[in-house]
């Protein structure tokens, strides 16, 4: 028994520092244009200049692209189809991320969609980059790309806690399952051992 | 392996479930004081086992490793991969409540058939033998899993052929994978720890 105890604690051991080291990554669509960003879940971003591979739905290659700064890198797609894109970040670490063709949008699509929007949120458009009387010269296209400029940049670090906050649970909810198992087993034993007193 | 909740008929639902907690019964009642804390590890270790997805290809697989469990545990299987199975339904919703007993019964009669049919020999052999035989343990639970999965989906209403083929066709990497694992542990359990498969005081 000893040797299964220690099996147990080291592959427990194991398993913890592989998630501490796991890597996290998204990409989000702005347009034609994607953006994505890599990192560590330990906080630390992906160093510049690291070479992302992108490929197409069949897995032909789409072009590359390389990391600036705090891990983020820029793809201009060329048409609004699903993209793979593949990072190695060295020892073991390997992160892909894809992004469906309905996120990347064709700046024409979805025009109707925006323009009830722009009409019944008039208020929320002053605050933006756009001042009131210019508003209504601009085009529906370029309206429609500041709004999603802004919803991109508000909904960015929320998909990052998100990402992070998933990874947490998922932990917190593999060790709440242990314990909950190793909890009922003990009640089994405790049951088992009181029937063995009181009947020998 | 683990079948969502809505996939099958009440019939077999409700089939499943009876069936699940007769063996579940069975189990408890066999279950002895000395084996309790083996039960709670191994049901521990299905519980993380299915939880680490390996990608392999286009699918991810992960190990069910009801082979070994059943060799160790005999019928208290039963009890130990349902606790497993309901705390993943819970955490995770893998599978679902509803189908538990389905699932339940899918993962443990293989591990309790092929478990109780191949102890005894693995026990006797030399350490070599054992680990082929554990190998064999392995993948042919693996492989009366997928056949129940196929035949629980086929008494619903596909054709069972059709269900059996693509059930161990998504199963077959598993079962490699399975087969070296029971393997490998086997070979070290018979050496080191040979009361590991021995029944004491049950079947």
């Amino acid at each position: 028994m000893r040797h299964i105890m220690l099996f147990c604690l080291l592959s427990v051991g194991f398993m913890t520092s592989a998630l501490a080291h796991n890597v996290v990554s998204g990409v989000y669509a702005d347009g034609l244009l994607i953006e994505g960003e890599i990192g560590f879940s330990n906080g630390d971003m992906a160093p510049a200049g690291l070479v992302v591979e992108v490929f197409d739905e069949s897995g032909s290659a789409l072009g590359k692209t390389q990391t600036k700064a705090e891990g983020i890198f820029l793809f201009e797609a060329s048409s609004a189809q699903k993209h793979v894109f593949k990072v190695d970040l060295g020892a073991g670490h390997i992160a892909e991320m894809v992004l469906d063709a309905n996120e990347l949008s064709a700046d024409a699509a979805n025009v109707t969609a925006v323009e009830s929007i722009s009409t019944s949120l008039p208020t929320a458009t002053q605050s933006n980059t756009v001042s009131n009387d210019t508003i209504g010269s601009i085009s529906t296209e370029q309206f429609q790309r500041l709004i999603r400029n802004a919803v991109a940049q508000q909904v960015r670090p929320l998909q990052k806690e998100i990402r992070a906050y998933k990874e947490k649970v998922f932990f917190r909810d593999i060790t709440g399952g242990l314990g909950f198992i190793f909890g009922l087993f003990g009640v089994a034993a405790w049951m088992a051992s009181r029937r063995k007193e009181t009947n020998p | 392996m683990h079948i969502v909740d809505g996939a099958l008929s009440d019939s077999v639902v409700i089939g499943g479930a009876v069936a699940a907690l007769a063996g579940i019964a069975y189990g408890i009642k066999r279950m002895d004081l000395d084996r309790i804390p083996q039960m709670g590890m191994l049901s521990a270790t299905f519980f993380i086992a299915s939880l680490i997805h390996v990608p392999v290809g286009p699918t991810s697989l992960h190990l069910i490793l009801n082979g070994l469990i059943g060799l160790a545990l005999g019928w208290t299987a039963f009890p130990a991969l349902f606790i497993a199975l309901l705390l993943q339904a819970v955490f995770f919703g893998y599978g679902g409540i509803v189908v538990l007993g389905v699932n339940t019964l899918n993962i443990a009669l293989p591990a309790v058939v092929m478990g109780l049919s191949f102890r005894h020999w693995i026990q006797t052999s030399q350490p070599k033998q054992a680990a082929i035989l554990g190998g064999i343990v392995g993948a042919g639970s693996v492989v009366l899993t997928a056949i129940m999965v196929a035949g629980s989906l086929a008494l619903t209403g596909d054709g069972f052929i059709v269900a059996a083929k693509l059930s161990l066709i998504s199963h077959l990497p598993v079962m490699v994978v399975e087969a070296l694992v029971t393997a490998a542990a086997v070979h070290l359990l018979v050496r080191v720890k040979p009361d590991f498969f021995s029944a004491t005081r049950q079947s």
